[in-house]
Formats: structure tokens, C-alpha cells, sequence
């Protein structure tokens, strides 16, 4: 301790690496806690930053839940497509025969599930108030079904057309193939509402980024903007730490922080806004959904995506700070 | 310790505020330089602050081409001057203390150093206690003596003042003359910029004199 102080007393200029590195964090810590005060101390103007700043980032945050909740509502696109093929009714039990191998060959299809017009009969027959009328019918008017679970890996790649996923191509391509067999009456490709709901919600996704961008710029400006103004306020003590020899980096500092925290800050509010509009639409939604028997609840912010939210906010903030700052250093640089 | 060789500085659509000036100045010495207002006075100091660079010639400090310093490079040649203002440029939003305190903060100088500097720095310019005050409570005249303590808190080997005592009464000058004297004979390169030529008799020293950007008197030839 005494030799510690008799050697700081005979070179008063130089600082062991730890002490310049504590006074580092020292000062990161003061410039911080100042920019915390001076925020608090322009209230009104800091809270109306952060509420603009919250109404952008709520806004594409807001719309990519809903995107996310009825993506989750609508089965996954990884679920087994199904195809339903009907046979003709006048066909030969040779012709079904041929036909059930003719399905099962093909690649795409992973199973074949066959339900003879009997046993379709049979089934209508189960369900009393048919089973009079039936009774009156001189033949089996039912066709024999196959029911055809597609492998979706399996699809041959058509020439994708623009604006629709290839898979809902391939699956139509497919149907009209397997609709142009012989014996075959009709194809009904189930999962084609499945798909463009998938459409849709690829769409929406696609226009959400665009939206999100468009509003981030917006955060830019309203954060460079506050940043700025500030900025004004303290243009003379910008020069003077310049003149006694502040870097750049430390003139930078203060709004840097005052940035980050209006992006901060800013986030934390659209993340309460969007988990509150959460919790007050899903004691709606869960009175709804048991109508319907499900278990549907809609989903708030994971912790993952809260986390992001606030890393942007802090991330726009800072971005729009230095740009702000770097205007003002660049007019005070010599030439 | 400072030389200007043949330095010229033309401002972007200005005529030329400084022409050909020659001149050395070794540490400790301590020098004034005058001439009528516009003569280009507060130009050459700007030039050794390198808040502007010189159009033509060399401004060396310790043999460095000080002009063509890289701009991360400036915060820390500036580090070795002290610039003291006729306006003094306090920050009115803190306090003495912080004011003082301003260019070793920068430097990241450590906490219980800076406080220990500070004290020094007020005591040195007689104000000792004036810590927690602030500037807008204080006289003209203690303005700038906290003005001059910021300059020399981290011990400058170059003090630079550009009018200094402009907006002081006779006494209050010749009191912060006495100042730059004492900094001078610790061995602190000075040069004073000012048009007081009643004080400039007061004090014996060094005159450089400049008229329309030219040095007429106190040059390496003058
Ligand atoms: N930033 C500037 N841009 C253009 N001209 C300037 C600028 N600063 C000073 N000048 C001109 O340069 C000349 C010298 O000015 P200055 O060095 O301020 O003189 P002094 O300090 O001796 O009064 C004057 O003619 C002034 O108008
Ligand atoms: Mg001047």
C-alpha cells in the first residue's frame, strides 16, 4: 500500500494498464448515468422519442405476431398432402387393379389407402337415414376411392411460374397427370386451400420486411432527429472537449448512449404494448376456440424475439446517433 | 519547442490571414503577440491548436508537422497544450469542478488523480474552494483564473491564450498576466495573444507583432 502510493507519487503521469482501463469503465459508467439524467431531466420530449419510436417498432412487430399466429393456426405445409382419386363407376375389377398398381409405382405417392364402392356403400349404409334410401337403388352408384398420401420431397420440379410456390405447382401438375389415366373420373387435391393459405402467409411475410424497413428508417430519423437537437444544446461543449483534446469517440459517447437508450426504451414500450394486446385479445380468443373445441391461444413475443426487439431498438438507436454526431464533428474538423 | 516556417493560411473565399510568418519559440520562453483586430492573431493560434491548418509552410511543435496531423491523431497532440479564451468557455451546466476537471476526464485520467489535480490546479490560480461553485456565480475576473486552471490542470509544456484579459479591468489583467509569468518560469512555453498594449508594457517580455497577416517585429529575422 505504501509502495503503491510512493510510486504513484514519483510519476504522477503514468497509470498502470488495470487503472486506465477502471478509469475506462468509470467513465462509461458516469457517461452513461448522465445520459440517463439528462433524458429524465428533458421528460417530455425524451418520453415523446420513445413513444414514436414504440409506435414504429409495434406496428411490422405487431403484424409479423399475426403472420405468426395464423401460420400456427393452418396446418404445417410438412404434414403429408393428400390426393383423392376416383375411379370411374364403370370400371372393371382389372381396371381397378391395374390402376391401384399404376398409383402405388409412382414415386410421389408414399401410400395408397383403397376404398371399393362396396365398402364406400357399406359406410353410407352405416348412417341410419340413408340406409331406406339406399335400399331403393337398382346398382352401386359410388366409385372406388384411392387415397393417396404424397411424399412432398418426391415431386418432379416443374418450370416454376412466377408468385406461387413450386409445391402447389407441382401438386396441381400432378393431378392433371394422374386425372388424364384411364379409369380415373376425377382428382381432388385436398390441400390446395393449404397452400395458398401458405401463399398468403409467405406474401404477407415478404411484405412485412419491406413494412418493418420502411418504419426502422423512421426510428433513424426520429431518434437522429432528438439526437440532433441535443446536440445543439451542447454545441460549445462539443468544441471545448474537442480543444483540450477529446477524441471523437468520446465527444460521440453521451448521445451514442441517449440514442441507445431512446431505441431502448422505445422497444421495452412496444414489447408491453404488443404482450398486453396479447393477454386482452386471448381472453377472446380462448372463448372462441372452445366453441370450435381447440386449444388455440394466441401467442405473445417469445423471449427470443423480445430480446431481439430490444437489441434492434438499442441497435437503430445507436445508428441514428452517429450519424447525428458524426454532422457536428465533421463541421468542427480543421481544415 | 514551436516554429512556424513561411506559414501562410487563406480561408476558403477570405483573402489571406497569415503571410509568410517566421518565427520560434523555445520552451519557457514566454511571448506576446499583437497587431490590430483581423492582423491574423487568433489565426496563428488556431493553427498551432490545428482548429484550422496552415495553406502554405510548416507549424512544428517538438519538430512535428503539427498541420499535417491525421485527424485521430489531433485529441492527442492536443493533450499537450493549454488554450485559454477571451470568452473562457466554461460549460455553465457543471461545475467549477468539472470544468477544471474537463481535459483530464478526456485523457481518462483516473478519479482520485483528477480530484487531487483539480484542487491543485484552483489553488494554483488562487481559487482554492471554488470546487462545487458555479461559473455563472463567479466574477468576470474568477471566470477566467477557472478558465486558466483548466488549461494548466494536466501540465501543458504550451499555453496558448487568445485575448485573455479582453473583457477585464486593468487590475484583474495585470493579476492574470502575473499567472502566465509563473506557468512561463515553471518552464511553460507562452504566447499570448492580445491588443492591450498598456499591459504588454506592464510585463517584459517577447513581442510579436503582426499587421495584416504579416510579422513585422519578434520574428526569427524581425
Ligand atoms: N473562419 C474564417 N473564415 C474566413 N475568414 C476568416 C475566418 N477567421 C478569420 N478570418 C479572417 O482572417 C483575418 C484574420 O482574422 P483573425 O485571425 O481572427 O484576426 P485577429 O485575431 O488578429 O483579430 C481577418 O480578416 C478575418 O476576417
Ligand atoms: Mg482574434
Amino acid at each position: 500500500m505504501a509502495k503503491a502510493k510512493s510510486n504513484s507519487r514519483r510519476q504522477p503521469h503514468r497509470q498502470s494498464g488495470g487503472a486506465l482501463l477502471r478509469g475506462y469503465f468509470a467513465h462509461h459508467w458516469a457517461t452513461l448515468r448522465q445520459s440517463v439524467s439528462r433524458l429524465w431531466a428533458d421528460r417530455l420530449q425524451s418520453s415523446l422519442t420513445a413513444v414514436v419510436v414504440a409506435i414504429a417498432m409495434t406496428l411490422p412487430a405487431a403484424l409479423y405476431l399475426t403472420v405468426e399466429n395464423i401460420a400456427a393456426l393452418a396446418p404445417p405445409l410438412e404434414q403429408p398432402a393428400r390426393l383423392s382419386v376416383y375411379a370411374e363407376v364403370a370400371a372393371s375389377g382389372a381396371q381397378l387393379a391395374a390402376l391401384r398398381s399404376q398409383l402405388a409405382a409412382r414415386p410421389e405417392v408414399a401410400a395408397v389407402d383403397y376404398i371399393s364402392a362396396d365398402q364406400a356403400l357399406a359406410e353410407l349404409a352405416a348412417s341410419a337415414s340413408f340406409a331406406t334410401a339406399l335400399d331403393q337403388l337398382p346398382s352401386n352408384p359410388l366409385p372406388a376411392l384411392y387415397e393417396l398420401t404424397l411424399n412432398l420431397s418426391m415431386l418432379t420440379a416443374a418450370e416454376p411460374a412466377a408468385g406461387q410456390p413450386i409445391v402447389a405447382q407441382q401438386l396441381e401438375a400432378l393431378r392433371a397427370e394422374l386425372a388424364a389415366l384411364p379409369a380415373v373420373a376425377e382428382v381432388e387435391l385436398d390441400s390446395l386451400w393449404l397452400q395458398r393459405l401458405q401463399a398468403i402467409i409467405e406474401l404477407a411475410k415478404q411484405l412485412l420486411a419491406g413494412l418493418a424497413l420502411v418504419l426502422l428508417l423512421g426510428v433513424v430519423v426520429v431518434i437522429g432527429n432528438t439526437v440532433k437537437m441535443a446536440i445543439d444544446h451542447r454545441r460549445e461543449e462539443i468544441v471545448v472537449v474537442k480543444l483540450v483534446g477529446g477524441t471523437d469517440a468520446y465527444v460521440r459517447r453521451p448521445f451514442i448512449y441517449a440514442g441507445a437508450l431512446y431505441g431502448l426504451v422505445g422497444a421495452a414500450l412496444a414489447l408491453a404494448a404488443l404482450w398486453l394486446a396479447t393477454a386482452v385479445l386471448n381472453a377472446g380468443v380462448t372463448d372462441l376456440a372452445r366453441l370450435y373445441q381447440s386449444q388455440f391461444v394466441l401467442r405473445g413475443p417469445t423471449s427470443v424475439e423480445a430480446l431481439l426487439l430490444l437489441a434492434t431498438g438499442i441497435g437503430v438507436g445507436v445508428v441514428a446517433a452517429y450519424f447525428a454526431v458524426a454532422d457536428q464533428l465533421r463541421a468542427i474538423a480543421p481544415n | 519547442m514551436i516554429r512556424f516556417d513561411t506559414v501562410s493560411k487563406r480561408y476558403v473565399g477570405g483573402s489571406e490571414a497569415l503571410s509568410g510568418v517566421d518565427f520560434a519559440l523555445a520552451g519557457g520562453e514566454m511571448a506576446f503577440l499583437t497587431g490590430h483586430s483581423g492582423a491574423g492573431k487568433s489565426t496563428l493560434l488556431k493553427l498551432l491548436m490545428v482548429m484550422e491548418r496552415p495553406s502554405i509552410g510548416a507549424v512544428l511543435v517538438n519538430g512535428h508537422n503539427v498541420g499535417r496531423l491525421a485527424a485521430r491523431q489531433i485529441p492527442y497532440y492536443r493533450r499537450q497544450l493549454g488554450v485559454v479564451f477571451q470568452d473562457h468557455q466554461l460549460l455553465t451546466d457543471r461545475s467549477v469542478f468539472d470544468n477544471v476537471a474537463l481535459p483530464l476526464q478526456v485523457s481518462g485520467e483516473r478519479t482520485s488523480e483528477v480530484a487531487k489535480r483539480v484542487r491543485a490546479a484552483l489553488a494554483a490560480v488562487g481559487l482554492a474552494g471554488y470546487e462545487s461553485k458555479r461559473p455563472l456565480s463567479l466574477s468576470g475576473g474568477e471566470q477566467q483564473r477557472v478558465g486558466i486552471a483548466r488549461a494548466v490542470v494536466h501540465k501543458p509544456r504550451i499555453l496558448l491564450a487568445d485575448e485573455p484579459t479582453g473583457n477585464l479591468d486593468p487590475e484583474l489583467s495585470a493579476e492574470i498576466m502575473a499567472l502566465f509569468k509563473r506557468f512561463q518560469e515553471s518552464g511553460v512555453a507562452v504566447l499570448v495573444a492580445t491588443h492591450d498594449v498598456e499591459l504588454i508594457r506592464q510585463v517584459n517580455c517577447r513581442v510579436l507583432h503582426l499587421d495584416h497577416g504579416r510579422l513585422l517585429e519578434g520574428g526569427i529575422d524581425g
